[in-house]
């Protein structure tokens, strides 16, 4: 007999044993159960998302490919990363609590978020700590205790918008006793100063619509605006509508130009005249182009006197007479770095064409940021071609699809917040018990009971004690993370719902895992502007792990509150569903829409509307010039407020009555000690932070990190190669990222794109090495002005250097084979 | 199955595949400390390769030891180790290792599938877990050592399944977990299968 067989035989002997004494049944049972289970479904589903309408193919239960419909004019490559994301490892797997906090009760050890432990506990332990919160939070400290103003990018859908089924949970089952906030950080200050200057907020409305751009202007503008890559994504379910006439236009041979530090997509897409400007310093420049136009009397005066108000306080200061400097081209030269010829034959060029002069939103997410959408309002009326076809200015042909002509499409409502109706964009919405500008919540932290100047109110920050975020990613969105980390330490209990753990996740207390848009079934609109579908956004597979809905997760929440019935009115998913569109379905008969019922809207899986030809021809403030006295705006004046008495009455020292340069607290040429201005633009490949942990990185990661962009000069200069890793850094913190040496991006400047995913290399370590490159580190979080309180993500300056230290791994997207 | 049919290495895969889906609390633990714990104990201890993980094993229930810290411990370290991904984390998931972007419910989460339909086995009613866990995968490859020991039919021989299903990411998880930022236990578990399973591969499972 060999040994081996001796060996085995023995082991079986002892294992006789332990089978004697039932050890096997109880310490090595057998997991797999008799019968086999119910083969899982295979085939295909249609369904929406931000990136658009696609068809996904599903085998054995499985999400395996991803095709975008037929009926999208121009698919984005970032659908492929969106089932990546379903699969992704960093999904969150069960309800988990931090270590420190399950033992030491809330507040316990919040210096180690980030760094902590978690552990699994029972979606009924979970719900029961979560209830359990929010009462003591509330009992404790009042009103004010509890922060449920969360903000992101939620998923499309009408009925799991996680941030309105909060909001709901909290008024119906807090009583409305909580801190909401209000704006968004995409827009902060314009749509603060817009209804100031033009009644309306200006940035979410529709646009003259592209057909009439395509038929009427001779020369198109992007200032800051990278349409061509931002019109990827929709805050419902893409259309991506604007494509084919960006192709019409640019088929029309006319001028396009883009003005913009950086060599953008839509730069390369329509082979349009580049101006390099210095970033930050567009007022200047606007500034310099209207002297050029008042000196050379190309200015519409009669359009002015008719239409606006304000425009004589406003004369002297662009004449230099009201403070001593003449904002002549030359003066701009100097701050905004574009030749002062050029700012004069722009002048001209402008004046003697149509002109549609269209903006992106990265020049307000600056400080004083206000001033440069007024500014653009001026410059446009000083031109005079507001409401003529073709003419004026535009502020959201790089959102959404912003422009794309309106379809007559049945409007859908969507999930009741349960609290008090609020007219207009839901973004504005100011419930709760107090309401913040979302971008001041570290502001709010550090600094409770103290005030807060906001649009001509005063604010005190409520003592925040609980913060409860869904549906965004804070840690991606807001700026200063060495900051933000500090202020989250102040919090006793943090509660997150995701479905992947992002570093929002890992810097809280409770992390619930929720469902992906994917694994449910909603219902949206496709084309935020064009509304030209509506889609049934089927479930295309079962939740992973134990991911639950939210919708079902603040169902149990408000019943352990007592106001389980309130929050669902006794309806299931897709009872909401079906009362949604069923209430919609009176407007068929106004619109002439041949609707079918639900049942038949559901079974077909998307409901296609009509364009009238009416529709194409819409041009933004016609009907204001053709008689203003009876189609006033929305101002004190009922004119475009070039002075606001409005502004002078607050009298902000950070915000005067009419568009002015003025000086931020860093920039090139300005402030500041470092010698790089960063530009902090959206990623071509990804929506904000969602989707950088997919195979879209692949087409862009440099040495597995975030790519930077740096001139080939400021690269020499350095010592740096093409594909390094560099190590950027300021006084707020350091990233890492892979340098890539172009001359896309002017001289002094570089360029990280804002969304990647913090990944400290020493876990909640305020000022620690990110690995990855989240920007944000980097960025300052100041408010634009006491005005609207908007972010600065674009106001940040630093340094580079190579990395030669010993380097840590990215290993925040948990992908092994990537690793 | 009679004690004469009894297979080491199904026991082992059974033994193992316990630890890995979810970390043993309290009472588990205490069942170390009882006849029957610590016959299986004694039984496991025969094969070398096992060594590391029952000596930590036994050190936790030994007399007198604090259950609860131990079994706080493991869930510690298997939560950070399995469950929350990020930096140094191991995921016991076939698909994440050998598909191409690393991700999770790829093929062979599907193969797992048709494999379990094939013996007419299926996962347990209340699992939350994807069929390539690596749980389930020794699950199944212990089924299928009984059934070649019981002399019935297979779709797959025991060998064929250890080679191409588990062997193919087994030593790189391993070598995860020894990077774990918590290896406590998990990591000598996961090296030890490994060794375990490879030398029973080299044995033509002679089990």
């Amino acid at each position: 007999m060999s040994d081996h067989k001796k060996m085995t035989m023995t082991r079986r002997g002892v294992l006789r044993g332990a089978t004697a004494f039932g050890a096997l049944a109880a310490l090595a049972p057998s997991l797999l159960r008799p019968g086999a289970a119910h083969a899982q479904g295979s085939g295909s589903v249609m369904s929406g998302s931000h990136w658009g309408v696609f068809t996904a193919n599903v085998e054995d239960g499985t999400w395996t490919s991803v095709s975008p419909w037929a009926g999208d004019p121009h698919p984005s490559h970032q659908l492929e990363g969106v089932m990546d994301s379903v699969y992704s490892p960093s999904r969150i797997k069960y309800p988990m609590v931090r270590k420190a906090w399950l033992e030491g009760g809330p507040g316990a050890s919040p210096e180690t978020r980030g760094a902590d432990d978690f552990v699994r506990v029972s979606w009924d332990e979970a719900l029961d700590l979560v209830a359990g919160e929010l009462k003591r939070v509330s009992e404790t400290y009042g009103p004010g205790g509890v922060f449920g103003g969360s903000y992101g990018w939620k998923s499309s859908g009408k009925l799991h918008n996680c941030q309105s089924l909060l909001r709901r949970m909290l008024n119906l089952g807090l009583e409305g006793m909580f801190v909401n906030s209000s704006g968004d950080y995409s827009t902060g200050a314009s749509q603060v100063i817009m209804p100031h200057v033009m009644g309306t907020l200006e940035v979410y409305e529709q646009q003259t619509v592209l057909p009439v751009v395509v038929e009427s202007t001779d020369v198109l503008v992007f200032w800051g605006a990278d349409p061509i890559k931002t019109n990827q994504i929709g805050w419902t379910v893409a259309d991506h509508d604007n494509y084919p006439y960006f192709e019409a236009f640019k088929a029309t041979g006319k001028k396009v130009i883009v003005i913009d530090p950086v060599r953008t997509e839509t730069v390369e897409f329509f082979g349009a005249d580049h101006i390099q400007i210095r970033p930050h310093t567009d007022v200047a420049m606007m500034l310099g182009i209207a002297h050029a136009l008042y000196s050379e009397g190309l200015h519409d005066q009669d359009f002015l006197d008719n239409y606006t108000s304000g425009f004589d306080r406003f004369l002297p200061y662009l004449t230099g007479e009201s403070d001593g400097v003449a904002k002549t081209p030359e003066w701009a030269a100097e701050i905004c770095g574009v030749p002062a010829e050029t700012m004069v034959e722009l002048a001209k060029l402008f004046a003697s064409n149509r002109t549609m002069l269209g903006s992106g939103w990265s020049v307000q997410r600056q400080h004083h940021g206000e001033q440069t959408h007024w500014m653009l309002v001026t410059l446009a009326s000083m031109l005079g071609q507001i409401g003529l076809p073709g003419g004026g200015f535009g502020l959201s042909y790089h959102y959404a699809n912003g422009g794309a002509p309106s379809h007559n499409a049945l409007t859908l409502g969507g999930m009741p917040d349960g609290g008090a109706a609020v007219e207009g964009a839901a973004w504005m919405a100011e419930g709760g018990a107090f309401s913040i500008p979302v971008s001041r919540v570290v502001e709010m932290l550090e600094n409770p009971g103290g005030t807060l100047d906001f649009n001509g109110t005063q604010t005190t920050f409520p003592e925040v004690k609980m913060a409860y975020w869904v549906g965004g990613n804070p840690f991606a969105h807001h700026q200063d993370r060495n900051r933000m980390i500090k202020a989250w330490q102040t919090l006793e209990t943090v509660v997150v719902h995701d479905f992947q753990w992002t570093a929002t996740a890992r810097f809280a207390d409770i992390v619930l895992p929720a469902t992906t848009a994917y694994e449910r079934n909603d219902i949206e609109n496709v084309g935020d502007y064009s509304s030209k579908a509506l889609v049934a956004m089927k479930k295309v597979v079962d939740p992973v792990f134990e991911a639950r809905n939210d919708y079902d997760i603040f169902a149990d929440v408000a019943e352990r509150l007592g106001a389980g019935d309130a929050f669902t009115e006794g309806k299931s998913e897709m009872d909401w569903l079906r009362g949604f569109y069923e209430d919609a379905l009176p407007q068929a008969a106004t619109f002439g829409i041949d609707a079918p019922d639900f049942d038949g809207f559901w079974e077909a899986g998307i409901l296609e509307f009509d364009l009238p030809e009416e529709n194409k021809q819409f041009v933004r403030y016609a009907d204001f010039r053709d008689d203003p006295l009876l189609e006033p705006l929305g101002t004190p004046t009922g004119l475009i407020e070039i002075y606001s008495r409005n502004i002078e009455r607050m009298g902000y020292d950070d915000c005067p009555p009419h568009p002015m340069w003025i000086e931020p607290i860093e920039r090139l040429g300005g402030a500041g000690s470092y010698p790089l201005h960063v530009n902090t633009a959206h990623s071509q490949s990804r929506l904000h932070s969602q989707l950088n942990g997919t195979v879209l990185r692949e087409g862009y990661a440099v040495a597995g990190r975030e790519p930077c962009l740096i001139n080939p000069a400021d690269a020499e200069a350095r010592g740096i190669a093409d594909g390094d890793v560099v190590r950027v850094f300021n006084d707020r913190g350091q990233v890492l990222a892979g340098a890539v040496v172009t001359d896309a991006v002017r001289p002094n400047v570089i360029q990280i794109w804002e969304g990647g995913w913090y990944d400290p290399a020493e876990g909640g370590v305020v000022g620690a090495l990110d690995a990855y490159g989240d920007v944000n580190v980097l960025t300052p979080d100041i408010a634009t002005s006491k005005l609207a309180n908007g972010n600065s993500g674009h106001t940040c300056l630093a340094d580079v250097e190579k990395f030669t230290g010993d380097l840590p791994e990215v290993k925040v997207f948990t992908a092994p084979t990537n690793g | 199955m009679t004690p004469a049919e009894i297979s080491p290495l199904a026991v082992v895969c059974r033994w193992a595949a316990g630890f890995f889906l979810a970390p043993p609390d309290h009472a588990a633990l205490a069942l170390y400390q009882e006849p029957a714990g610590a016959a299986l104990l004694a039984a496991l201890e025969t094969e070398p390769a096992l060594a590391a993980p029952i000596q930590d094993l036994r050190a936790m229930t030994a007399p007198g030891a604090d259950l609860a810290a131990a079994a706080d411990r493991l869930a510690v370290a298997h939560s950070g180790a399995f469950l929350i991904g990020g930096r140094r984390s191991a995921p016991p998931y076939a698909s994440v290792w050998l598909s191409p972007r690393g991700l999770l419910n790829q093929e062979p989460a599907r193969a797992m599938n048709r494999l379990l339909a094939a013996v007419d086995l299926g996962l347990p009613e209340e699992a939350s877990e994807p069929p390539d866990h690596l749980s389930f995968q020794l699950n199944l490859l212990a089924e299928l050592v009984d059934r070649e020991n019981g002399g019935l039919a297979v779709p797959l021989t025991a060998q064929g399944f250890l080679r191409d299903h588990l062997l193919t990411w087994l030593p790189d998880f391993a070598a995860a977990c020894r990077r774990l930022r918590e290896p406590f236990f998990y990591a000598g578990l996961a090296a030890a299968l490994n060794e375990y399973l490879n030398q029973k591969n080299n044995e033509n499972i002679k089990a």
